[in-house]
């Protein structure tokens, strides 16, 4: 038999290091096992969001005006203790240049998603560009808010992705149309034809057919359609096009140009081909300030629009986003800069309410939240339907007058009368 | 009607003419193909701009200080970009033209951003009637001027010592140095020039197109087609060409469709082509 005698002090120091080995060992395991059953959320510092705008091309205006004011309402926000559901996580801005071309829109919309790590993206420009990212956003599952696109084609895919505050064409047109018929009405006038006149950009090309689809419509159309013309953007000339439509002689024009500088050409080719109708109602292009530049002449041309620059006159806290747009770039603010100002908005609520970084929790969000018109320098409020469009979108009427746009329609929001029909160019004595 | 469409297309012709004559200048003697030329007609335009809005000058007086200044910028354009590359493999010729296009255009945004921008001189809303015809002020101006600059060149090419050694060198660059023509100092006037009518051309567009960064695009795009036409190389051929492509441009978008104005040019461009492959007028610059 082997006798071994212990030390019983000695033996209390072993047993005092292996219990605090095995303690030490337990927490350690317990530890890891609860992080690999329970992982902790990480702490979120900072909320990316896509901005593929176009900085250079035929639309960069609309980009070059827009980047500087969400920058701008970034930093503001930020400055006001960020996200504070997200632990008061930065909003940061992440531009890329679609070059006002489709096929680079998608390659920047992925580049955000996938390199840049967006979990949003927004862009309000060339529907042709927002049909491309919109591909983009569905295929990687971000959602994607556009401001100004107005192609209906655009909540029509079915995708779950693509959110529209902005009405859309065929809203729009009727919404020309509807006017026309109050204008008829209220000046005892009544229009029997119509010209419509479009540039070959998705937005053009699917105005056209809203306005044709508007037209059938009995209550606000049953007009004779005497000319449609389609011409390509940025033409070098349009004088051809005009001489079409005065030998057609429409009463009024339905119009949707893209860019500022078709719409002086073809304002221009009116006035020395002595072309006389009695409204021009546009989809676009004509609110940008450029086209005021002509004067006199550019004068009368009505435009369908989310926001009248004299809403400022109801809305009266939109008067200092205004002077600070003006202040940044110089220029009067517009449809698409309240546009993008309404996204951020938007953006922002959601990312309150839904209190995570997470695309798809973001999507979820965007399909049920209601946000107040009083919220967003537009006419209306925002709440989405099952395609992604807002179902409150109301386009107002604005005529380019003597005093500047003024909305003219619907009534409730009228701030003066509109001036219809328009007079010719030799009583404009211009 | 049919004949105010055709009026105003051959005015559109004739500002095509003048953007070309300078490109076809440029192939016919140094063989390169300049894709800047349209962003140097943008410069000029800038330029003329410029000009009006800041000391009120009018578009067809700051043509004497554009001129000058264009071929200065060309002359320099060669001498520093062209020369360098002028052995140069072809595609890296067009490569270096391309991203110098790409450059100004870029470099001008970034300054002048990308807001259209409208000259009004005081003729800017005149025309004039002759029965039912309209003949507008800035168009029958920029078309008078196209004419006789391109008068004016033909003079310059047929009677002038300079004029007959760009053509010499057109025709055989290693002949008319042997004849003792200096022939890169020809090179540089002819990059001069050429650019120089780019300017003319920006200037008499300016009048009645909004300025733009892109502008250049559009009608360097028929320009290319137009010194193809007309042989390229032959500056007669391209004013000639110019103005077909212009009244072809117009009719179609009068009687058929806007939509086809281009096709139809190219159907035009193609056909002709097909039938005379060297171009509408011989390749070699003549009397």
């Amino acid at each position: 038999m082997l006798f071994v005698k212990f030390d019983k002090r000695a033996l209390s120091k072993v047993a005092a290091v292996v219990i605090t080995v095995i303690v030490i060992v337990a927490a350690v395991g317990g530890y890891f096992a609860y992080t690999t059953l329970f992982p902790p959320t990480p702490k979120v510092t900072e909320v990316r969001i896509g901005c593929p705008y176009p900085l250079s091309g035929t639309a960069a205006t609309i980009g070059l005006d827009c980047k500087p004011l969400i920058e701008w309402f970034v930093d503001q926000i930020n400055k006001e203790g960020g996200i504070k559901s997200l632990g008061g996580a930065k909003i940061k801005a992440i531009f890329a240049d679609t070059e006002s071309k489709p096929e680079i829109a998608r390659i920047q919309a992925a580049k955000l998603i996938t390199e840049d790590k967006c979990v949003v993206l927004m862009d309000g420009t060339l529907s042709g560009n927002a049909l491309t990212q919109a591909e983009e956003c569905e295929k990687y599952g971000v959602p994607i808010i556009l401001g100004a696109s107005s192609s209906p084609t655009l909540t029509e895919r079915g995708f779950k992705y693509t959110f529209r505050h902005w009405a859309h064409d065929k809203m729009l047109a009727r919404s020309l149309f509807a006017f026309l018929k109050d204008l008829e009405k209220g000046s005892g006038k009544k229009v029997e034809t119509i010209a419509i006149v479009t540039d070959n950009t998705l937005f053009g090309v699917d105005c056209g057919k809203a306005y044709k689809s508007a037209n059938e419509d009995p209550k606000i159309g049953g007009y004779k359609i005497v000319e449609h013309i389609e011409f390509p953007i940025g033409p070098t000339d349009l004088t051809s096009e005009v001489a079409r439509l005065k030998v057609a002689k429409p009463q009024a024009l339905f119009l949707a140009v893209t860019t500022a500088g078709d719409c002086i050409l073809l304002q221009r080719a009116f006035k020395k081909m002595d072309f006389n109708f009695w409204a021009l109602l546009s989809g676009s292009g004509h609110h940008m300030p450029e086209y005021g530049a002509i004067g006199k002449t550019a004068w009368y041309a009505y435009i369908r629009l989310p926001y009248g620059p004299d809403l400022i006159l109801k809305k009266t806290w939109v008067k200092p986003i205004a002077d600070k747009f003006k202040e940044l770039t110089g220029r009067e603010f517009t449809a698409y800069p309240a546009a993008a100002y309404a996204s951020l908005v938007l953006i922002r609520e959601t990312l309150e309410k839904c209190g995570s970084i997470d695309p798809k929790k973001i999507r979820d969000m965007l399909a049920v939240i209601d946000i107040p018109t009083e919220k967003i320098p537009l006419a209306y409020g925002i709440k989405f339907d099952e395609n992604g469009q807002n179902i409150y979108a109301l386009p107002v009427i604005n005529q380019l007058q003597e005093t500047g746009w003024r909305t003219v329609w619907p009534t409730e929001v009228a701030t003066v009368k509109a001036i219809f029909p328009q007079p010719t160019w030799a009583e404009r004595g211009d | 009607m049919l004949i105010q469409v055709i009026l105003n297309a051959f005015f559109l012709g004739a500002i095509y003419s003048l953007v070309s004559i300078g490109l076809t200048l440029i192939w016919g003697t140094m063989k390169i193909i300049n894709f800047s030329h349209g962003s140097l007609m943008m410069v000029s335009m800038y330029i003329s701009f410029w000009l009006w809005f800041i000391i009120d000058l009018d578009p067809l007086i700051s043509i004497f200080i554009i001129f000058p200044l264009m071929y200065g910028i060309g002359y320099l354009f060669q001498r520093f970009i062209v020369m360098p590359i002028l052995e140069a493999e072809r595609h890296a010729q067009l490569l270096m033209t391309f991203g110098l296009m790409l450059v100004i255009k870029n470099t001008v945004l970034y300054v002048w951003r990308a807001d259209y921008r409208i000259i009004l001189p005081f003729y800017a809303d005149l025309f004039f009637r002759i029965g039912e015809i309209v003949f507008d002020a800035p168009r029958v101006i920029a078309f008078t001027a196209a004419i006789a600059f391109s008068i004016g060149l033909h003079f310059f090419m047929t009677k002038t010592s300079i004029g007959m050694a760009i053509r010499a060198v057109a025709q055989d660059s290693e002949a008319a140095s042997a004849m003792g023509i200096n022939v890169y100092r020809i090179y540089g006037i002819t990059c001069g020039l050429g650019t120089a009518f780019a300017g003319v051309a920006g200037v008499l567009i300016s009048t009645y197109y909004p300025v733009h960064p892109d502008v250049g695009t559009a009608f360097m795009f028929m320009a290319f087609v137009i010194i193809v036409l007309g042989s390229m190389g032959n500056y007669l051929g391209a004013i000639v060409a110019g103005l077909i492509i212009g009244v072809t441009e117009g009719i179609t978008a009068y009687l058929l469709s806007s939509s086809l104005r281009q096709a139809v040019a190219f159907i035009v461009f193609i056909l002709t082509l097909l039938l005379k492959p060297e171009g509408l007028f011989r390749r070699v610059l003549r009397r």
